[in-house]
């Protein structure tokens, strides 16, 4: 009974989202975050229809599409950083490079995963799947939130929103997949309540933050804010290295 | 097993920064003004930075030796006491000014189109040296106060100099003449 109805409220927050960007008509400031939430609206409704009407093919049905919904979630990952770094190419260098790396280790562990380990049930399989992908993206938005930290870039609502309640959701997943993978049927009657109520709360969260279109401040526009980054750099090394010695030689008297 | 757990405190590591970051407001995009005033700052080095000679005052030893010579006990604690203190909030104070500098430097370098992650990371690495040796010197003058302290740091200074110049010539082939004129340096200094 809980789940059905942790099950409506998503859906139901799902259409109140589209409602709000709708009247609101920002959705095409958003289009990649939208168009994941419209995929999920059409394909929870989808599910209830198959479940009714063609049981048998419903787990079927369930496993494959719930490995595109996490393969669209990178959309919502891709607006974040679009919205986020859109105005700061310094920062997009920095973030592509540490990305390359991280990408690279992670997709190199988890092909050798699949390509070594046996292949299990489907579910058994989509479960590690669905793990290993959200490892990537927990990964991608801990890089953009540490960026976001490290040079103080300002966010607004909406994009804070967006990134607190996906992160949230992306997080508790994780943790959640893990604990399925490691213990099997023993955590399933928790998944079933936990994964829908983090869903939810993440839906909610996007509606408070989505409730009206509040972009985020851009870089002053009146003057070029360019600055001689050379120069910075050498003077805070400068500084630095000085007040360190400044501690020693302060200590030693 | 050891993925399991990896994989626990990935999704925890992620949630906690959420939480982090939620207290932290950047709202207001720093002014082209402030930013200049950034760019003077640094090049001028006009930040109230604590004077060396406040530094040696607090850890010089003629103090701690005429108040000992006046032979009452309970002063000299006091005094050791009311000196660690001293030195404690010079320590903190250098510190906070350094925040200060790295704030300024992050909130301008964000704003540039030229970051490198090389230069990025040196940087970082800098700072995070500096703490180490803040966080080093605040532990060991809470437990030994900044007498016993300076000891310490002399000893690890002067070791640091010997092994750069006795190990310069063998790590960077460099003629050993050249170190010479820098140890006469760091002597004065």
């Amino acid at each position: 009974m809980l789940t059905q109805a942790l099950w409506w409220t998503g859906n139901a927050l799902l259409a109140l989202l589209l409602l709000r960007s709708l009247i609101g008509g920002f959705f095409g400031k958003y289009p990649l975050l939208f168009v994941y939430v419209s995929y999920v609206l059409v394909r929870s409704l989808l599910c209830f229809y198959i479940f009714v009407f063609h049981p048998t093919v419903y787990q079927f049905f369930y496993w494959y599409t719930e490995f595109l919904t996490v393969s669209l979630g990178y959309c919502v990952v891709w607006e974040i950083y679009r919205q986020v770094l859109g105005d700061y190419p310094g920062v997009v260098r920095v973030a592509q490079a540490i990305l390359a790396s991280v990408f690279l280790a992670v997709m190199a562990r988890v092909l050798s995963n699949r390509l070594g380990g046996s292949v299990g049930p489907l579910n058994q399989t989509t479960v590690a799947l669905e793990r290993d992908l959200r490892v990537v993206q927990t990964v991608l938005l801990l890089v953009i939130v540490l960026l976001i930290l490290y040079y103080a870039i300002p966010v607004g609502r909406n994009v804070r929103g967006i990134l607190s309640g996906y992160g949230f959701f992306v997080g508790t997943s994780l943790l959640q997949l893990t604990l399925r993978e490691h213990l099997g049927g023993s955590f399933q009657p928790w998944w079933e309540y936990l994964d829908p109520f983090a869903f939810d709360a993440m839906l909610v969260v996007w509606c408070v933050g989505l409730w009206s279109y509040a972009p985020s401040p851009s870089p002053q526009d009146d003057k070029a804010v360019e600055g001689d980054y050379e120069l910075l750099v050498s003077h805070t090394t400068a500084l630095l290295t000085r007040m360190r010695r400044h501690l020693l030689r302060g200590a030693r008297g | 097993m050891m993925h399991v757990f990896f994989w626990l405190f990935l999704g925890f590591l992620l949630l906690i920064l959420l939480v982090l970051w939620s207290h932290h407001s950047f709202q207001d995009s720093p002014t082209a003004e402030r930013l200049d005033q950034v760019q003077d700052a640094l090049t001028t080095l006009h930040l109230a930075v604590p004077l060396r000679a406040l530094a040696e005052r607090i850890f010089a030893l003629d103090d701690r030796t005429f108040v000992a010579r006046q032979g009452s006990q309970k002063i000299h604690h006091r005094f050791l006491a009311e000196r660690r203190k001293l030195a404690l909030t010079w320590l903190r104070h250098t510190r906070a000014k350094v925040r200060e500098v790295m704030q300024l430097y992050r909130v301008s370098a964000g704003r540039s189109a030229h970051l490198r992650l090389g230069v990025e990371f040196a940087l970082a690495t800098q700072y995070a040296v500096f703490l180490m040796v803040h966080t080093v010197l605040h532990f060991m003058i809470w437990l030994r106060g900044p007498f016993a302290t300076r000891q310490v740091v002399g000893y690890a200074c002067g070791l640091a100099e010997r092994l750069v110049l006795e190990a310069g010539p063998w790590v960077v082939e460099t003629d050993g003449s050249r170190l010479e004129p820098l140890a006469g340096d760091w002597a004065k200094s």
